[in-house]
């Protein structure tokens, strides 16, 4: 979907056309579950947790004052939510009592869910996802937006309110850091 | 751009060469540099390759119902609506004189609740309140002691905030004289049985003749065993074990208030206050509290 078309989308959203909605909803509803899942590390509250995300979406997006943004607006939204809720689980010791094993732990989620990988690449797959799971959380918010979710550069920096210059360092170093990590396996 | 002027600054670059979004210039002297440059060129290989297992990981599909849970959550009633939905469904056609005479009870419930005795807030005589501020000073603020009551309850057991133990009829003066001793012994004798005289020996009776008795109902055998162990091994008071289920300590009158606060730690405190600082500026150099634990 082109800029203009996803601006009208949006037009049509805020006049309260559900259809509308619906179709915003549908097209962003992998990355924001995934960006859920990523902070939650588990299939229901991740499940929730992005349904939360579109409802606050759905009662706001009047406020959106240029249409052409909302991939970015769409994104601090749904970060402001990740980050709340993942303090609110670590403060209920959520993340202590889960394991990367577990059978509805993203990681083993996410790895099932490559069926055409090979053994050897789903391995490599989870040692990745852990990698980053294990990343300071500035270092893994930056990599997500970037690497996972796709975002420019310049909607990274409108999602972080930090200068685009900020962007390319903080995300070499993240990258840098991912690198070191896990250069013994190539 | 600044050029760069040694491998760390070249590695700085990796992200927006991988991006491709380096301008010729900054390419130019990139490329240039892993060229000749077989550490940088190592390191490249490396980025590279897991930028590729990153991008590789792809995305998780949410599930099939999802859109249909965010509009179960957007059809969901709020709070207030919830609250009004819930008041709807109430009945309240009434005449007028029913309610205003059910406004009135619900007015008198209250205001009779709130001036219960066991809603009175029991607060620790100020004395407590200094030596606790003081910590571990000795030096209170003496407080307005009224004189004692000659019909003094015991100083008080159980909780703060319990109800008030109901004591054996009579009352026992805190002043030692003999009638009230009689009454005393009465007192222990009926707060025994039917298990066993808590005196087994009319001498240790007389002998014993305690200032104060303090009757603490614990909760549980582990609060009691806290407590014993504060009383035992704490204070400015020697402490002897009289039974299983009672300790004397000999004390200075001026350990009060340090009895009191260790008394508090365990959440006992002491009551009517008049009666348990009624001792405090007592003449006796050493006063004996009976404590029974129960």
């Amino acid at each position: 979907m082109n800029t203009d078309e996803l601006s009208e989308l949006v037009r049509a959203a805020k006049a309260g056309e559900v259809r509308a909605f619906d179709k915003l909803v549908l097209l962003y509803q992998t990355k924001i579950y995934n960006l859920a899942l990523n902070y939650v590390k588990q299939e229901e509250e991740a499940k929730d947790l992005a349904q939360d995300i579109f409802v606050t979406v759905y009662k706001s997006i009047a406020t959106l004052k240029d249409d052409s943004k909302f991939s970015s607006w769409l994104f601090q939204v749904a970060l402001n939510h990740c980050r709340n809720r993942y303090k609110k689980l670590q403060r209920r010791g959520f993340f202590s009592s889960q394991s990367i094993d577990d059978p509805d732990s993203y990681i083993q989620l996410a790895t099932e869910d490559n069926p055409g990988s090979n053994a050897e690449r789903r391995d490599l797959q989870k040692i990745v996802r852990q990698a980053i799971a294990a990343m300071p959380e500035a270092e893994k918010e930056i990599i997500l937006l970037r690497d996972i979710q796709e975002l420019s550069y310049e909607e990274i920096s409108t999602v972080l309110k930090i200068p685009l210059g900020t962007v390319k360092s903080k995300l070499n170093r993240a990258r840098t850091a991912l690198k070191n990590n896990l250069k013994h396996l190539f | 751009m600044n050029t760069p002027k040694d491998c760390s600054d070249f590695q700085a670059l990796f992200t927006e060469y991988a991006d491709r979004e380096l301008d010729q210039e900054a390419l130019e002297h990139l490329t240039g540099h892993l060229d000749f440059c077989a550490h940088c060129a190592q390191e490249w290989r490396y980025f590279e390759k897991t930028m590729a297992s990153v991008r590789e990981l792809g995305l998780v599909a949410p599930p099939a119902n999802f859109l249909a849970g965010v509009h179960a959550k957007l059809d969901k009633p709020g709070l207030l609506q919830r609250l009004f939905d819930w008041l709807a469904q109430i009945d309240l056609s009434m005449s007028i004189p029913t309610a205003t005479a059910t406004v009135a009870i619900a007015l008198t419930a209250a205001v009779l609740f709130k001036h219960l005795p066991q809603n009175q807030p029991v607060s620790p005589p100020a004395a407590v309140h200094e030596a606790s501020r003081t910590q571990k000073t000795v030096q209170i603020a003496r407080p307005q002691i009224p004189p004692p009551l000659p019909l003094a309850q015991l100083a008080s057991t159980g909780p703060r905030n319990a109800p008030f133990f109901k004591y054996p009829s009579g009352k026992i003066s805190m002043n030692g004289n003999a009638a009230d001793r009689n009454l005393f012994d009465t007192y222990m004798n009926l707060h025994t049985t039917p298990v066993e005289p808590l005196f087994k020996d009319s001498t240790v009776q007389n002998q014993l003749k305690p200032d104060m008795l303090i009757t603490i109902e614990t909760p549980t055998p582990k609060s009691q065993r806290a407590l014993y162990n504060s009383l035992m091994k704490g204070g400015n008071w020697q402490a002897h074990l009289y039974d299983n289920n009672m300790l004397l300590l000999f004390m200075n009158p001026k350990s009060l208030p340090e009895l009191h606060n260790t008394l508090a730690q365990h959440n006992v405190a002491l009551y009517p206050p008049e009666a348990a600082i009624s001792l405090l500026n007592s003449e006796k150099n050493m006063l004996t509290v009976a404590i029974r634990l129960q």
